[in-house]
């Protein structure tokens, strides 16, 4: 019996993310036992998330209330923060995996692995050196790429399961743990509504509406979500309920919505446990980014995610291919907070075609969004799920960026070969040439500076006075890790293999350096190739006109 | 901080046949009718026993205002709620327990403690990171105003010789006396300790530098 402890202090929509990942892990070998250390502020998680075998918790609020509040002795936190993680400390582990990926977590990682040889790690973690330490690419593709690459080309849920070395498993087991009472108030509900309009069981979809998310910029605003509702209302096909958290804010936001429609709306309150039975009995949900759009995908509830400001979908958006992304275009956001009002609005017509979508009951020509939005509808290919642009407007150079770059990490990793451009088809062929002319000069600028580092490194071999140039031509090498073109992706494990130097000789690092460059190289020909398909593929299709295929996604 | 001291302590007789300590020719009840004067003092405080089933009171007296809480606070919360009464005078906290007048188990009586015991107090501890609401009984409390004045504006020692008598782990104790038994402010010390980048020789390091990282010295954890 294997015995895995993933670490994940992050928020609830993480955590449940993390289902995913233990579901694959349990299907490929049912005698693992999986642990998850969380936040006591979550602690409501372990009725609703299925599959962990054991949680543990550490209590952040009392920690932080014992150390910042001066009347009490900080020794009281120390001690506090030391018992928490005492059972932790006397399990013996077979495998831990970071899944947090911030400074606590890797801390922890490296206090519950040392002197611990046996325990096989995954993730990052710090050395006694304080440097810090990658279990494989796939550690350095999640903490040093994904962070900093602009339009990110591969999903966290995917690295996490190539970071593991698992693969992807279609869910299975009850994910989302529920009550029978609950699933039966739920069951209750819906046969109500069916009863109260006359309709036959299939004949109404019901579809719940999300109203608050945890940031103010990712919510969908009250106005839209009114005029949302009048669409629906005016479909005898959908029924609309309003989904809230038994808190003052949303159930006052509810009732404000409602007074719209002489109270005659259906809001269903829940806690997280009970929230389970409603997303599994309702047909498709309507959410902003929060821990919900999560919690659907384990359901394998279609879901419409809308998302703005801060939420951030090519990362963590649904994992459900029978979901959709709707966000205004990519050229447009910020991921912030910022700006909202450039941001292009998201209307409610365009939610409500989304929606259409996701319940199969119009195809894909029929969709017409307002400007500059998209309907992005997720793909499984070999490396995971992708987003595919399938509705809308949308920026071809960001989606070449983020194909290509897919394209290049594919190669590297999987040894793939297969380039379908047939999403392109539609592209200007100056639009395809501007952009690669514009990414094989950001090659061309890097192998200058690589060149040049190359022989400031050998020059300052042969002389020592020579060091500090080489050191600046290294820097500016690693200035081009700030642009977000597909060659920066092997500059950004080149970055992150130099800063885990661990020896104390300087010669030996400057040896270890020396071959990382010259790996370096060889990458960026490797993207360059990539490059070189791609060119010719866009001469072959256009000039021969032939046919190409399809793309994979699914057909409404 | 010393505990205040009684020159002059007794028990009287109230009109109503309620016992009536007298500390310092002060009466901490009224003596025609100690349980309306109760009554009419809890009324000031409804609206924070409607939003507060934690509540700490400062003066337990013979406990007059205290079953006047009790009965509001059940009334509101049911058996969900708690009371905890910081009380400085032993003599008068025997007294009134001998004489059983307490109406409920939900009441936790601190008598007699300077504020350095209270404030190493587990249970204690964790009742005040619950947020409670305050009540405080007014003759008590301008009897002993400097003792509860001195306990709300508490500071705990810094001191590693001071932090270390409130850590119980060996290996904890050990770890801090080996690097900071000389350090006047300890949390200062364990922030700059977790800012240098010195190489790591004690596991415990990493559990240091984490709590650093979830409660830093300055600024606000990590979301």
């Amino acid at each position: 019996m294997k015995n895995v402890l993933i670490i994940n202090l992050r928020r609830l929509g993480d955590i449940y993310s993390t289902g995913h990942l233990i579901n694959s892990i349990k299907q490929s070998s049912p005698a693992v036992t999986v642990s998850l250390l969380i936040y006591k502020e979550f602690e409501s998680i372990t009725r609703s998330l299925g599959n962990v075998d054991q949680f543990f918790f550490i209590d952040r609020k009392k920690i932080t209330a014992l150390k910042k509040n001066p009347i009490f002795s900080p020794g009281l936190a120390i001690e506090k923060f030391h018992n928490d993680l005492i059972d932790i400390q006397q399990t013996n582990w077979d495998q831990i995996i970071n899944y947090s990926n911030d400074k606590i977590g890797t801390y922890l990682s490296s206090y519950l692995t040392a002197d611990k040889p046996n325990i096989e790690f995954f993730g990052i973690k710090y050395l006694t050196s304080q440097t810090m330490t990658r279990s494989s690419d796939w550690a350095i593709m999640f903490n040093d790429i994904l962070p900093c690459y602009a339009h990110t080309p591969v999903h966290f849920i995917d690295c996490y399961h190539h970071l593991y070395g698992v693969t992807w498993s279609p869910l299975k087991n009850n994910l989302i743990k529920t009550h029978p009472k609950h699933d039966q108030s739920v069951q209750d509900v819906i046969e109500k509504i069916k009863k109260d309009g006359n309709l036959t069981d299939g004949e109404i979809k019901v579809v719940g509406i999300q109203l608050k998310s945890s940031d103010t910029s990712k919510d969908i605003l009250a106005e839209t979500i009114i005029e949302l509702i009048s669409l629906l209302l005016d479909n005898s096909k959908v029924f609309p309920v309003l989904l809230i958290a038994p808190n003052k804010q949303e159930q006052d936001l509810a009732c404000d919505i409602n007074a719209y429609f002489d109270n005659t709306l259906v809001v269903i309150e829940s806690d997280l446990y009970a929230l389970g039975s409603v997303i599994k009995h309702l047909n498709c949900i309507i959410t902003p980014d929060t821990f919900i759009k999560h919690m659907c995908d384990l359901s394998e509830t279609p879901m419409v995610e809308v998302s703005r400001g801060k939420s951030p979908f090519l990362k963590q958006g649904t994992y459900n291919i029978n979901s959709y992304v709707l966000t205004p275009a990519l050229s447009t956001r910020k991921y912030d907070g910022t700006n909202l009002e450039n941001e292009g609005r998201i209307k409610a017509g365009d939610i409500y075609q989304a929606m259409q979508l996701a319940l199969k009951h119009i195809f894909i020509s029929e969709v017409n969004l307002s400007n500059d939005i998209t309907i992005y509808g997720p793909m499984r290919d070999e490396l995971g799920i992708y987003y595919m642009p399938i509705c809308g407007s949308y920026d071809i150079e960001i989606e070449l960026s983020r194909y290509l770059a897919r394209h290049y990490i594919k190669r590297t990793f999987n040894r793939n070969k297969d380039l379908d451009i047939s999403f392109f088809k539609d592209a200007k062929n100056f639009r395809l040439h501007a952009w690669l002319d514009c990414e094989k000069n950001a090659v061309t600028e890097l192998t200058r500076d690589l060149l040049s580092t190359l022989k400031h490194l050998l020059l300052s071999q042969k002389n020592k006075t020579k060091t500090k140039d080489f050191v600046v031509s290294l820097e500016r090498l690693l200035g081009h890790t700030e642009m977000h073109h597909v060659a920066s992706i092997p500059l950004h494990f080149f970055k992150a293999q130099v800063d885990s130097l661990t020896s104390d000789s300087t010669a030996q690092n400057v040896q270890v350096v020396e071959e990382l460059l010259y790996k370096l190289k060889g990458d960026i020909q490797q993207v360059l190739v990539c490059f070189k398909e791609f060119e010719s593929l866009i001469q072959d299709t256009r000039s021969a006109t032939k046919t190409v295929s399809g793309l994979n996604i699914p057909q409404t | 901080m010393g505990l205040p001291i009684t020159d002059n302590y007794q028990i009287k007789t109230s009109k109503t046949n309620h016992k009536i300590p007298v500390i310092n020719g002060i009466h901490l009840h009224s003596m025609y009718h100690p349980i309306r004067e109760a009554e009419n003092f809890v009324l000031n405080h409804l609206q924070l026993l409607r939003d507060k089933k934690n509540i700490l009171v400062f003066g337990l007296g013979f406990v007059y205002h205290i079953n006047q809480i009790v009965i509001e606070l059940q009334k509101i919360h049911g058996d969900d709620y708690k009371i905890v009464v910081i009380e400085p005078n032993s003599e008068v906290a025997n007294d009134c327990l001998s004489l059983n007048l307490l109406i409920s188990d939900k009441v936790k009586i601190y008598h007699g403690l300077s504020h350095d015991r209270l404030y190493q107090d587990e249970e204690l501890i964790n009742f005040l990171l619950a947020q409670p609401g305050i009540i405080a009984h007014p003759a008590s409390f301008n009897l002993y105003k400097s003792y509860f004045k001195n306990f709300l504006q508490y500071k705990a020692p810094l001191s590693a010789e001071q932090v270390l008598m409130v850590i119980q782990d060996e290996q904890i104790k050990k770890f801090i006396s080996d690097r900071f038994m000389n350090e006047e402010d300890i949390k200062v010390a364990l922030w700059d300790y977790s800012q240098s980048n010195h190489r790591i020789v004690n596991k415990l390091d990493y559990l240091f530098f984490a709590l650093e990282e979830i409660a830093p010295l300055n600024g606000d954890a990590q979301k």
